[in-house]
């Protein structure tokens, strides 16, 4: 039995030692040819497998008002998603998930067994809901965990949660209409959100993850903040004080005339600048579902409607800016009844006789305007009216801008059409281009393109666009606005048709309007439209606010109606912009010899001065006249002794040379130096703090090279 | 006998052996751990769960080998048809209902208490010494047919169609292998044996092209990418994970096959897994460690001090070596694949158990080695 194996059976293992050996290099060299020789193939065929692409959602830009407020913002928010051909108990599912989701069992079975890869079960979640199906699935899980199921993916899981933005509008219904909407795919299909859904909408992108053989995730490199998907935000010129000023006056003029609705425009005549773009029934772009059609347009800007009176203001100043009259020209009103041949008749509300141009305008009389427009022609009425804008769009960043209508008055042989054209009848303009021909009368007789937006910037905040202000054209020579806006002022004071309609502290250049309504094919005999429009201060205005009330009920004319409206607005938007009213006393014409009498109300004026200056309303109407000046290269005179060189900023960015001696009073001796140094004017000053007194008083014609003498005060 | 054991015990057993064994085993748990995690955790919410397991048979597997290395070889003549006996036991136990636990159409498993075992991996070690038992005794006659050859055949035949019952073709595969190859060293006519492989053979493709899986296995197996998405699914992606591996691996933890792609990723495929993460240095190691334990096994054959001893250490020696060829054969898509798992490395207690004590019994032979150093 211990006898060893023979020589030939020790041969034999030996072969089998070598067989295994064969076979172990044959292995061996099998596992190199896998490895070294096709190893990047076969990583590649492995990484298309285990890599998978997935989408991620942009995120959409917020839109912010000048001040940074956030007008529109995109939150993140859970869809229930399910994936119906992995799902093999679809009743199941419908039964457990439908009082979660507070749907029928039935509709939710229907969804789940549609023959689509994929499918949304339920859009944007209740933050309830989304809890309630969170917990059920921790159910699920915790059931499955007792099954020991094992790694095949349940049908549980082929039902969850997709993390999707939506649209929110934290002011809620403001400036609703101007920012319009989105549907539930965050796409904008009404207003800024439509116009600028390309810069707001973001990018999606594609970001791989490695997923197991069920296709649940093991790694993702998806970032919670990414600006690489995220939108760009828009800068609108928009401020979401005054827009809630335009829009509570608004409803409150609204209501007390029981009027079918409303708009308000507000912004600076100087830069075409859109403060407030208000619009009765106000829409909440939250709900947006629950409003008409109609209620969702801005019709600000989509709509045309007759301007009525407003628009004689645009015939005057035409035919002052081509000499075809003078302000004090006179024209004969016919006491109310014009026969402008055949049969037709103009009437006035009021009968008149001889009025001067002024006062045409301060009364708005149909026959007087009718008379200028028939005075100045039709091929400069054409001209002149397509020059102001009216009958083309005017360009603003917006959907669905209407141009408007106007006859072509270079051929419209018929002197009815010239003379009903004078009081805005016949004619069509959107309250948009309404208002920008008003601003260009407040702005030295240049028209601005409107702006909106300001600017759109990226995620990180780096500038991607920008609206700067841009002129337009220049439709009135500089004097002939100047004059408007002296006869626009009259329609404010005693005898006008807005009388007493300037905000308390200002003055006001402003045009009355009471338009009939189209109804079918004939002027209505009871449905108005009441205007104002209104620049303030009247000179060097720095607010241009149009105002329109459609059907008012009890008194419809616009002096009435829309001028209140027009006064509260101006006089809360001023004081948000910085403009606060003069001393409602006389200006202090102050002689150095006079002072001692002088002193103590002069430093109280100091004060009121310097509180202006801690409130941190640093009026930015200087900063806006310098871009503007780029544009048009004009020179700006130093309107001295005007509200708007009061209010309107600071010293040093009035440039060129001094006509008449500045008001110095509450400057520091720098400043007031800096201002007479640009006037060319030597000066002696005395004492130290600010100006109270000075020599020659503020308004006083000066050459140059002319003496004047400052005394200051320290503070109280 | 008792001449042998007296006279020239050799002073120690082989500590190379031994060390080649206790680092692959050592190496199969780390791998068992890398590779099942990740399922583990899925399916039993514990991801350590295959782990404990390995280890626990790790443990008693090293204490059946130090008993094995204790245990004078010769004892197992005695006890041989014992073991023939248990086994066949075992074998019929996996068919009876609540004793054998079927996974996956398959009656391999033998529930005791909380344990399962695998008799057909302790069927493997009484055949071997059952067959060393047969071969030492019959030496010269070993050449006649009704002598050297029929009975085992019979007796083989009967352990190797049980398993293949089960079924497990992987396991039959490798028993009817050991059987041949042992008869073909003990010194059985070439003709007999070429004979009954080819008949064999000849059975094997007319059952192959008979039943549709097997058919379809096979073809899996000539074009894994032509069939990459059903048959040939588990191939392409042990493939796909051999190749990613390239040199070095893709590091430790990396492997994307483990994350469900790659079935039996912790047993039959963990070369698969390991490859992936560790790349052919990787691999090579672990081939060079089968080397070790595989040249060793035949220096014991031929030194051994008997002819029981000689072909025990040969059949013990082709069950790991021959088992590990067939593994990686399979796994690297050159052979078909079978139910086959890698000695030492792939999870499966029974096995792990059956190996080491094995190696244990190699051991207590080099010990009887009569010169040193060996």
């Amino acid at each position: 039995m211990s006898v060893k194996i023979s020589k030939w059976a020790r041969v034999r293992v030996v072969l089998v030692g070598l067989g295994l050996l064969v076979g172990a290099l044959v292995v061996c060299g099998r596992f190199l040819q896998l490895q070294l020789v096709q190893g990047e193939e076969l990583r590649e065929r492995a990484e298309q497998e285990v890599w998978k692409s997935f989408p991620v959602q942009p995120v959409r830009g917020t839109i912010l008002d000048c001040k940074g407020m956030e007008l529109a913002v995109s939150t993140g928010v859970q869809s229930v998603v399910a994936h119906p051909p992995h799902i093999t108990n679809p009743g199941y599912l419908s039964r457990e998930l439908a009082p979660i989701l507070g749907m029928e069992a039935e509709e939710l079975m229907k969804t789940l067994t549609r023959a689509r890869p994929f499918v949304y079960v339920q859009r944007h979640l209740t933050p309830e809901k989304e809890e309630a199906f969170r917990a059920w699935q921790a159910r699920q899980e915790e059931r499955r965990r007792k099954k020991l199921a094992g790694g095949k993916r349940s049908d549980e899981e082929w039902i969850y949660l997709l993390p999707e933005g939506r649209r929110l509008y934290p002011q809620q219904s403001l400036a609703g209409v101007v920012l319009g909407f989105c549907n539930i795919d965050e796409h904008g299909i009404e207003g800024l959100e439509h116009q600028f859904d390309t810069y707001l909408y973001g990018r999606g992108k594609k970001v791989v993850k490695l997923v197991d053989a069920q296709r649940r995730i093991v790694i993702n490199e998806e970032k919670a903040w990414d600006p690489e998907v995220m939108g760009h935000n828009l800068v609108l010129s928009l401020d979401h004080t005054i827009q809630y000023i335009a829009e509570k006056e608004l409803e409150r003029g609204v209501s007390r005339w029981q009027a079918a609705g409303g708009m308000v425009l507000v912004g600076r005549p100087r830069t075409g600048e859109i403060l407030a773009m208000a619009q009765y029934p106000f829409i909440d772009p939250n709900h947006y579902q629950e409003y008409r059609e109609d209620q969702r347009r801005n019709r600000i800007i989509t709509d045309a409607m007759e301007p009525g009176s407003t628009f004689k203001v645009f015939i005057a100043a035409a035919a002052l800016d081509a000499h075809v009259v003078k302000p004090t020209d006179r024209f004969h009103c016919e006491n109310g009844v014009y026969h402008l041949g055949g049969k037709e008749v103009i009437h006035d509300c009021h009968p008149y006789g001889v009025l001067t141009v002024q006062q045409i305008i301060q009364k708005s009389s149909n026959i007087g305007a009718a008379k200028i427009a028939g005075k100045l022609g039709g091929a400069r009425l054409d001209y002149y009216l397509r020059a102001f804008g009216f009958g083309s769009p005017t360009g603003i960043l917006f959907p669905g801008e209407s141009a408007g209508f106007l006859k072509n008055f270079q051929k419209v042989r018929s002197p009815l059409d010239r003379a009903t054209c004078a009081f805005g009848q016949g004619v069509s303009v959107t309250p948009l281009q309404l208002w920008m021909a008003l601003s260009a009368i407040g702005n030295r007789g240049i028209l601005m393109e409107p702006r909106l937006v300001k600017e759109v910037v990226d995620a990180n905040g780096r500038k991607v666009k920008e609206y700067p202000p841009r002129v337009k054209r220049r439709v009135l020579s500089e004097a002939t606005a100047s004059q408007m806006l002296a006869i626009m002022e009259m329609v404010t004071r005693e005898g006008g048709t807005a009388r007493g309609m300037a905000p308390p502290g200002f003055t006001a250049a402003g045009k009355t309007g009471t338009a009939q309504k189209l109804v079918g094919r004939a002027y209505s005999h009871n449905k108005f439209n009441s205007l104002f429009m209104g620049l303030t201060p009247a000179q060097g205005p720095v607010l241009a606010i149009l105002v329109i009330i459609d059907e008012p009920k009890g008194a419809v004319y616009g002096g009435v109606v829309a001028a209140p409206i027009f006064r509260e607005i101006a006089a809360q938007t001023l004081r948000v912009l910085g403009y606060y009213p003069e001393n409602p006393n006389p200006p202090v014409l102050a002689n150095l010899s006079a002072l001692p009498a002088q002193v103590g109300r002069q430093a109280e004026e100091g004060e009121v001065k310097e509180k202006k200056g801690d409130a941190g309303c640093k009026p930015e109407g200087a900063g806006n006249r310098g871009s503007l000046l780029q544009g048009e290269s004009l020179q700006v005179e130093a309107a001295v002794g005007t509200a708007e060189h009061k209010t309107g900023g600071q010293w040093s960015m009035i440039k060129g040379e001094m006509k008449v001696m500045p008001d110095l009073r509450g400057l520091t001796i720098r400043e007031a130096l800096d201002v007479l140094h640009r006037a060319g004017l030597r000066c002696h000053f005395e004492g130290s703090g600010r100006a109270v007194a000075q020599e020659p008083v503020p308004g006083q014609p000066l050459g140059r090279g002319g003496y004047c003498a400052v005394r200051f005060e320290a503070q109280r | 006998m008792t001449m042998a054991t007296e006279a020239g015990k050799s002073v120690h057993s082989d500590y190379i052996l031994l060390a080649g064994a206790v680092t692959l085993a050592t190496l199969g748990m780390a791998m068992v751990f890398i590779s099942s995690t990740v399922m583990a955790q899925s399916q039993y919410q514990d991801p350590y769960f295959f782990v404990k397991r390995q280890g626990l048979y790790f443990l008693v597997g090293l204490a059946a080998m130090f008993m094995g290395q204790g245990v004078d070889y010769h004892l197992y003549k005695r006890g041989v048809y014992y073991f023939l006996l248990l086994s066949l036991i075992g074998l019929v136990l996996v068919f009876v209902p609540g004793i054998g636990a079927k996974v996956r159409g398959a009656a391999r498993w033998v529930k005791l208490g909380p344990l399962t075992l695998q008799p057909s991996e302790f069927t493997k070690l009484a055949i071997v010494i059952f067959m060393a038992y047969s071969l030492a005794r019959k030496q010269e006659k070993m050449k006649y047919f009704a002598i050297g050859f029929l009975p085992h055949l019979l007796v083989a035949g009967v352990f190797i169609c049980l398993v293949g019952l089960e079924p497990d073709f992987g396991a039959a595969l490798t028993l009817g292998a050991i059987t041949f190859i042992m008869l073909f060293v003990g010194g059985t006519r070439l003709t007999y044996i070429i004979l009954a492989v080819s008949g064999g053979g000849f059975m094997a493709v007319v059952m192959v092209l008979r039943d549709p899986k097997k058919f379809s296995r096979v073809l899996s197996f000539l074009d894994p990418w032509k069939y990459g998405q059903d048959v040939g699914y588990q191939l392409r992606q042990s493939l796909q994970a051999i190749g990613s591996g390239g040199l070095w691996g893709l590091g430790p933890g990396n492997s994307r096959a483990k994350l469900f792609y790659l079935p039996d990723a912790h047993t039959d495929f963990i070369l698969s897994v390991f490859s992936e993460e560790m790349g052919f240095l990787g691999v090579f190691l672990v081939m060079a460690l089968f080397a070790v334990l595989v040249y060793r096994g035949i220096i014991l054959g031929l030194r051994a001090p008997d002819a029981f001893g000689s072909y025990l250490a040969l059949g013990l020696t082709l069950l790991i070596g021959l088992q590990a060829v067939i593994n990686m054969g399979v796994v690297s898509g050159i052979l078909p694949t079978k139910g086959l798992s890698l000695p030492f490395l792939s999870y499966g207690g029974s096995s792990l158990l059956a190996n080491l004590l094995a190696v244990g019994i190699l051991l207590n032979i080099s010990k009887q080695v009569r010169k040193p150093g060996l």
